[in-house]
């Protein structure tokens, strides 16, 4: 088995704010990802802001609601219509979380925490095989924010998440931000998570905001990317040479210029790390 | 604990309002004095009700406004306690709401709330309907020619009806105009919802009940003369049916092809 992901640069996150923007010109920006279920839809507006974008840049689904740890039957519904959705736009990349979030048939809409059991580990990795089956090709899977962990947990969360990348062939997004804040709440250090992640099936960075909320570290995306992430994020381009990284930022949305400049930063510094 | 055993209780600790659930949850959780299991647990239950009033509020920005935020977070959160999503997709979490505030108008302070949420719901689906190429005028007038006891229209998709108790469209306006919202008029209205012929854009108008009622035939398939037959009762009938007719191939009502 064999995992590689294309490099696509450094790319923001493309949101209904800055549609206009995209619309009007060509933006200077080596890729978008978009969350995949805004677009699983049968017409309207956003499916064509997406293929007039998917002419000028390369683009990456990104879901929410794959919900590939539970314990749910597979929405096999919400596959095809990922299927149907890859198919049209042809995406460089499809990926989704690890995590859970939906139960007795309904949906939570968050990225729930999974124990990091063998029996979890046998699920999940279960599932990414089908769902990979499904769509015809590999999926990367990144890691959450998370406020509890499980007395159940027998692993910690890189070694979890790299099992499963390895025996179900799947690759790695590696948000840098959710490392940090996860860091932070669970009391691990930061860069033992990046040393023991697999760094051969990284195939994606995210850098985003987080807020502090009391003793906790809370992961809302309406930040600009926080130095402790961006020293982590170098640290990560070291390891993990030439990887698309992208900014996200879904609250108290700025400027696209904002993002851009974020992105761009991003840019140097993997440069720096290459010289 | 079995995985299906721990997620089963995570939902109800986090989802539903047993604390028993959330204390059995906190035992299975790592616990410090510093970050304790109890608000560890809470911080999900807090996100879990602000991400589907977020997502209510994004369907429903005008609603929020006429309301307000207090008001509107409490009729949300009450909402999505009855009707948790059952989709993938979050924006569809609103699909019931309209049905809710009027079925519970004791909880909202504004008569036409449910109305004004219906129009707004249908806006935001109409948004993201299908893509029907519409009929082109001279294949309408063909087709209006053409024996009416057999030939049936196809509307296209990107199309709603609605059947109101409220004249809503002056507080639409007034909200969208971010000017103070007008007082609720209570008068059985029909408006019709849809989507520009070219480009996205989403506009909304006054039927009279004949028109209305037209149109629902028209997008239940009926032949062209029960159609026309909505409109026996106006003062000019052929006049009436006409005037609808035209509008309605003008703002791309008919599709080109049935489905």
């Amino acid at each position: 088995m064999s995992f590689s992901a294309p490099y696509l640069g450094h790319g923001v996150g493309l949101r209904p704010k800055h549609y206009g923007r995209f619309l009007d010109a060509r933006q200077v920006v080596d890729w978008v990802e978009v969350i995949s279920e805004n677009f699983m839809l049968d017409g309207g507006r956003p499916l064509a802001v997406l293929d007039k974008v998917r002419r000028d840049v390369p683009v990456a689904l990104h879901g929410v609601s794959l919900s590939i740890g539970s314990v749910e039957p597979l929405d096999v519904e919400y596959v095809v219509r990922l299927r149907a959705l890859a198919a049209r736009i042809e995406p460089a990349v499809i990926s989704d979380h690890l995590c859970w979030g939906r139960h007795s048939g309904r949906y939570a809409h968050d990225l729930w925490p999974l124990p990091y059991t063998e029996e979890a580990l046998a699920h999940v990795v279960a599932r990414v095989t089908r769902v990979q089956d499904m769509l015809g090709r590999q999926i990367l899977l990144e890691n959450v924010s998370s406020y509890v962990t499980f007395h159940d947990s027998s692993m910690r969360e890189w070694e979890f998440l790299s099992e499963v990348a390895e025996r179900s062939d799947c690759g790695i997004l590696l948000d840098i931000n959710n490392v940090i804040v996860s860091a932070h709440n669970h009391g691990f250090e930061a860069r033992d998570y990046l040393s023991g992640i697999l760094a051969a099936r990284v195939g994606q960075f995210h850098l985003a905001g987080h807020s502090r909320d009391g003793a906790y570290l809370i992961d809302t995306h309406d930040q600009p990317v926080s130095e402790p992430v961006w020293g982590l994020y170098r640290e990560a381009v070291a390891r993990c040479n030439r990887t698309s990284t992208l900014i996200e930022w879904d609250d108290n949305l700025p400027e696209l210029d904002v993002l851009l400049e974020e992105s761009r930063r991003a840019a140097r510094i993997e440069q720096e790390a290459a010289q | 604990m079995r995985l299906a055993e721990l997620q089963a209780l995570f939902y109800e600790a986090v989802v539903g309002d047993d604390g028993t659930c959330a204390r059995a949850l906190e035992q299975r959780c790592t616990d410090s004095l510093e970050r304790p299991a109890r608000v560890r647990v809470g911080i999900y239950a807090g996100m879990y009700r602000a991400r589907l009033v977020d997502a209510l509020r994004a369907d429903f920005p005008k609603l929020a406004r006429l309301v307000g935020e207090s008001e509107f977070a409490t009729l949300a959160a009450g909402y999505a306690r009855q009707h948790p999503s059952e989709h993938y997709d979050i924006s569809r979490i609103g699909r019931r709401f309209a049905s809710f505030l009027s079925a519970h108008p004791e909880t909202n302070s504004r008569e036409d709330a449910a109305d004004l949420a219906a129009l707004e719901w249908a806006r935001a689906e109409v948004f993201v309907e299908s893509n029907d190429a519409p009929l082109e005028h001279a294949a309408w007038i063909a087709l209006l020619s053409q024996d009416p006891s057999v030939t049936r229209i196809c509307t296209v998709r990107a199309l709603r009806v609605l059947r109101l108790q409220h004249d809503v469209v002056p507080v639409f306006r007034s909200l969208d105009a971010e000017s103070a919202p007008v007082a609720p008029r209570a008068e059985p209205t029909a408006l019709v919802v849809w989507r520009a012929r070219s480009g996205h854009q989403v506009f909304h108008a006054v039927l009279t009940t004949q028109e209305a009622c037209a149109l629902e035939l028209a997008t239940l398939g009926a032949t062209l003369a029960d159609i026309c037959g909505a409109f026996a009762e106006s003062e000019d009938p052929v006049q009436a049916a006409f005037a609808a007719f035209s509008s309605w191939g003008e703002e791309g009502f008919v599709a080109s092809s049935s489905r």
